[in-house]
């Protein structure tokens, strides 16, 4: 079956508003702002306002958008993307999903920040899964080499570079003797 | 009396850890979230696909739906709507109907709707919903409508990357 949105361009728009608004009320909750608050800033009726917010009024035209999320502090972006459903059968993607990666890979205003986060993230997640391994499975690093370790985990690790040494504790020999890697 | 649950025309299943659906019944009155759902115009059924969907996406927004700490009304779950000063509520719970070879996946089955003038919940209503999960007429139509997967337990990993 197909996404409700599928059938007409109305219902894919009502859907991302409504995602917009979702966002708005997330950031009008954390920040505390009234709906009186808002009017005032935007210098509209309160009642306008609260129907913006209550979703009686879903064709939200750019200007506006951009309005109320610039009252509340926010900015707007307009995104495509392609997710392997030119049809639509599953629906749009939330745009709450978007703003999360883009906060989560440490807000890059650029792709040569957004390439050295990511950077960063891999040897970070690749340095967590091998700590995890050497502490749970009794892993040796020469054993490391021979694992089956997707490649990029492998190259991410082996650019790791860590000032200190970390100390390993193996389940097999608890309280006493301690395993020692030097990355 | 015969229960029955049914999938919402217009939602995608089976995509994400967590679903909606309606319970239906032909005898018991009480039921009616189904029905009023089904009587809703365009606009404001879009609205509460909506809302459905941002609950399947594993958001959290509790203007527009959340559980219950109550106890007793744990398994419980809203999915709320305002229009015009009045509060439409649709009451539900949730179950977890695979717990075989998917033991996380939930689902949320709307039982009953209830419009007021106050935003809080009146713990009858929610007495009712317990009253309809604990039913094994109930359960056995969730599990009619959301059966366990078949092929063991490795099928949850193609469902996720689909």
């Amino acid at each position: 079956m197909s996404h409700w949105t599928s059938g007409n361009d109305r219902a894919f728009i009502n859907r991302i508003t409504f995602d917009f608004i979702a966002q708005l009320e997330k950031k009008r909750e954390i920040s505390a702002v009234t709906q009186s608050e808002l009017a005032e800033k935007l210098e509209v009726t309160e009642g306008a306002v609260s129907q913006v917010f209550n979703l009686n009024r879903t064709n939200l035209n750019l200007k506006t958008m951009v309005r109320y999320a610039r009252a509340l502090g926010m900015k707007l972006a307009v995104v495509a993307y392609e997710d392997g459903d030119p049809k639509n059968e599953r629906g749009p993607v939330g745009s709450e999903l978007f703003a999360s990666c883009w906060e989560r890979i440490g807000r890059p205003r650029d792709v040569w920040t957004l390439d050295a986060n990511l950077q960063t993230a891999t040897t970070d997640r690749a340095a967590r899964e091998i700590c995890v391994s050497f502490m749970y499975h009794d892993m040796r690093p020469t054993g490391f080499a021979n694992s089956t370790a997707n490649q990029d985990t492998k190259r991410a690790f082996s650019e790791t570079q860590l000032a200190e040494p970390i100390e390993f504790t193996s389940p097999s020999q608890e309280g006493g003797t301690k395993n020692y890697a030097r990355i | 009396m015969a229960y029955s649950v049914c999938r919402i025309p217009g939602l995608v299943y089976d995509q994400h850890p967590q679903d909606v659906a309606f319970v239906e019944s032909t005898e018991d009155t009480g039921i009616d979230a189904k029905a009023v759902f089904d009587t809703l115009n365009q606009k404001h059924k879009e609205e509460m696909l909506s809302k459905f969907d941002l609950w399947q996406r594993g958001q959290h927004q509790n203007k527009y739906f959340h559980g219950f700490n109550e106890l007793g009304y744990r398994g419980c779950f809203v999915f709320k709507r305002k229009q015009a000063g009045t509060y439409h509520r649709f009451y539900g719970f949730l179950h977890h109907p695979r717990t075989y070879t998917q033991p996380g996946y939930r689902v949320c089955i709307l039982v009953q709707h209830a419009q007021k003038n106050r935003e809080n919940t009146d713990s009858s209503e929610l007495d009712f919903t317990v009253a309809i999960s604990i039913k094994p007429q109930v359960i056995v139509a969730i599990k009619r409508a959301f059966p366990e997967l078949i092929g063991g337990r490795n099928v949850t990993l193609d469902i996720w990357k689909r």
